[in-house]
C-alpha cells in the first residue's frame, strides 16, 4: 500500500502547509507585537521571518493547542535577541520585581483624572508615551490591553511568575501615566538602567 | 477594605481578575473614598484609551507572500527517511501520469492528505466562513431577521426555526446593546446569529451545537481587519466576530459567558 503522506507530497511541503494553516491567522497579532517591541517596520519584518523559520523548525514537536501564544512567545524572544544584539535593550530593574513587590503609599499617587483625560484626548500622545516605555513594559501593556490576554496567559507567554506579571503591569501603567502627565518631557527614572 | 488594600487590587479589578467577593468589597470602598475613586478612574481611562486608540500596526501587504517564499526557501530539511517503494517520492502529477481525470484524482487525494495531516486547516475555512457571514450581514437590511433589543422577543423567534435554543442575552447595561437575531449558514449547517453593538462596531455571535462534544479553550484570531473568538460552553460552539479591538471583544465574550453561566445557574436558559 502506498504511504499517502510520502506519495503525494514532499514532507517539507506538508509541514509548511500545515504550519501556515495554523499560524497565519495569528500573523497580524504577531506583527503588531514585533512592531511595538522593535520600534520599526524593517526590524519587525525581520523578526517575523526569523520567528516563523524557528517556529517551523519546532513545529513537529508542537502538540499544544494554543498556536497563538506559542507563536507570540517565539516572536517576542526573537525581538529581545534582536534588541540585545543591536544594543537597544533598556533593562528594567528585574530584581526589584521579584524581591520587592510594589508597595505604594496611596498618598504618593495624586490622581489627576482631569489632566490625564486632557492628555489622552490626543491619540498621538498615547502612542508616543507607549513608545517611550522600556520594552518589557510596552510588551505587557500590548498583551493585556491590546490582545486582552489574562494574567495566566501572559505569565505563560513571557515565562514569568504571576506575581511579577501583576507588579510589572502596575509599574508599566504607572510609568505610562507619568509620561502622559509630563506631556512628553523627558523623565528621570532611577529604576531604569541601560543594558549592554 | 482600606486604601492600601484597595490600591493593591485596583489593577486586578480592572483586568477582570478579582473574585466576586473582592469586587464587592472594592466597589464598596470606592463608593466611600474619593482618592481611590480618582485612581480607579485614571486606571480605566488609561486602559480604555489604550484599547481604543493605541495603534495596531498592520503587516505590510507582502509580508505573507515573503514569509511563504522564505519558509520554502529556507525550510529545515525533512528527517532522513527509510528507503520505500518507487512511487513514494513522486509528486501528484507524476503519479497520476497523464493528467485529465488522473490529475483531478491526484489533486483531490492531495487535498485529502492535507486534511488528514492538518486537521486544524479546517479552522482556516471556518474563519473565512465566519468573516464572509459577518461581511454579508453588514450590508443594508441583512443584519437581522428579527430586529429588537428585547431578548424576550429575539429568543422565541428562533423556536421552530432551529433545532436548538440559542442563548440570547441582554448586555445593554455593560455597553453592548442587543440588535437582534437571524438565521445564518456556516460550516454547512444553519446556525443562530445574534448581533450586538458596541459604540460604532457591530458584533456577530454565531452559535450552534457542534458535532463532536470535545471541550475547547478560548481561541483568538485576527484576519483581514476582523477580530474573531471561538470557544465552547455548555455544549454550544461560539464564534464571535467584529472589527472591534481584540481586548474589548474578549471582554464582551467574558461578559457573555458570565451571563450565560448566571442564567443557567439560576435554572433558566
Amino acid at each position: 500500500m502506498v504511504d499517502t503522506k510520502s506519495a503525494y507530497m514532499a514532507d517539507n511541503d506538508i509541514d509548511i502547509a500545515s504550519f501556515e494553516a495554523r499560524m497565519y491567522p495569528h500573523l497580524d497579532a504577531a506583527y503588531n507585537l514585533a512592531r511595538w517591541l522593535t520600534g520599526n517596520e524593517a526590524d519587525a519584518q525581520d523578526v517575523l521571518q526569523d520567528a516563523c523559520l524557528k517556529a517551523l523548525g519546532a513545529f513537529r514537536r508542537f502538540d499544544g493547542d494554543n498556536c497563538k501564544a506559542w507563536l507570540l512567545t517565539i516572536v517576542r524572544n526573537t525581538c529581545y535577541s534582536l534588541l540585545r544584539k543591536k544594543h537597544r535593550h533598556v533593562e528594567i530593574a528585574e530584581f526589584d520585581e521579584e524581591q520587592h513587590p510594589v508597595e505604594s503609599d496611596p498618598s504618593d499617587h495624586h490622581a489627576q483624572p482631569d489632566v490625564l483625560l486632557a492628555r489622552l484626548r490626543d491619540g498621538q500622545t498615547l502612542n508616543a508615551a507607549l513608545a517611550l516605555l522600556p520594552a518589557e513594559f510596552r510588551e505587557i501593556l500590548v498583551l493585556r490591553e491590546l490582545e486582552g490576554f489574562t494574567y495566566k496567559e501572559i505569565s505563560r507567554l513571557i515565562d514569568t511568575p504571576m506575581g511579577t506579571v501583576m507588579s510589572r503591569l502596575s509599574r508599566a501603567r504607572s510609568q505610562l501615566r507619568e509620561h502622559l502627565l509630563a506631556g512628553g518631557q523627558p523623565i528621570e527614572h532611577l529604576e531604569v538602567r541601560h543594558g549592554l | 477594605m482600606d486604601c492600601k488594600r484597595c490600591n493593591d487590587l485596583l489593577h486586578a479589578h480592572r483586568d477582570g481578575e478579582l473574585d466576586a467577593m473582592g469586587v464587592i468589597d472594592l466597589e464598596n470602598h470606592l463608593r466611600e473614598c474619593d482618592s481611590c475613586r480618582a485612581q480607579h478612574a485614571e486606571l480605566n481611562m488609561l486602559g480604555d484609551a489604550l484599547r481604543r486608540e493605541a495603534t495596531r500596526y498592520s503587516p505590510p501587504a507582502d509580508l505573507q507572500a515573503n514569509l511563504r517564499e522564505s519558509l520554502r526557501r529556507n525550510a529545515p530539511k525533512a528527517e532522513a527517511k527509510q528507503a520505500t517503494s518507487k512511487t513514494s517520492h513522486l509528486l501528484p502529477w507524476q503519479w497520476a501520469g497523464l493528467g485529465g481525470a488522473g490529475t483531478a484524482l491526484a489533486a483531490s487525494l492531495v487535498w485529502a492528505a492535507m486534511l488528514l495531516l492538518a486537521p486544524a486547516a479546517g479552522t482556516n475555512w471556518m474563519i473565512q466562513d465566519v468573516i464572509d457571514g459577518h461581511v454579508r450581514s453588514l450590508q443594508v437590511n441583512h443584519l437581522t431577521d428579527v430586529a429588537s433589543s428585547d431578548k424576550h422577543t429575539v429568543k422565541p423567534w428562533f423556536n421552530g426555526r432551529l433545532d436548538f435554543a440559542p442563548p440570547v442575552r441582554d448586555l445593554t447595561h455593560k455597553g453592548y446593546p442587543l440588535l437582534g437575531g437571524r438565521l445564518d449558514y456556516l460550516n454547512q449547517r444553519t446556525v443562530a446569529a445574534i448581533s450586538y453593538r458596541h459604540r460604532r462596531h457591530i458584533i456577530n455571535v454565531f452559535v450552534w451545537p457542534p458535532e463532536d462534544s470535545g471541550a475547547r479553550d478560548l481561541r483568538s484570531y485576527a484576519n483581514q481587519g476582523y477580530q474573531l473568538l471561538n470557544w465552547r460552553h455548555e455544549g454550544l460552539e461560539y464564534w464571535v466576530i467584529s472589527d472591534l479591538n481584540m481586548a474589548e471583544l474578549r471582554e464582551f465574550s467574558r461578559l457573555l459567558t458570565a451571563e450565560n453561566a448566571a442564567v443557567v445557574g439560576s435554572g433558566g436558559s
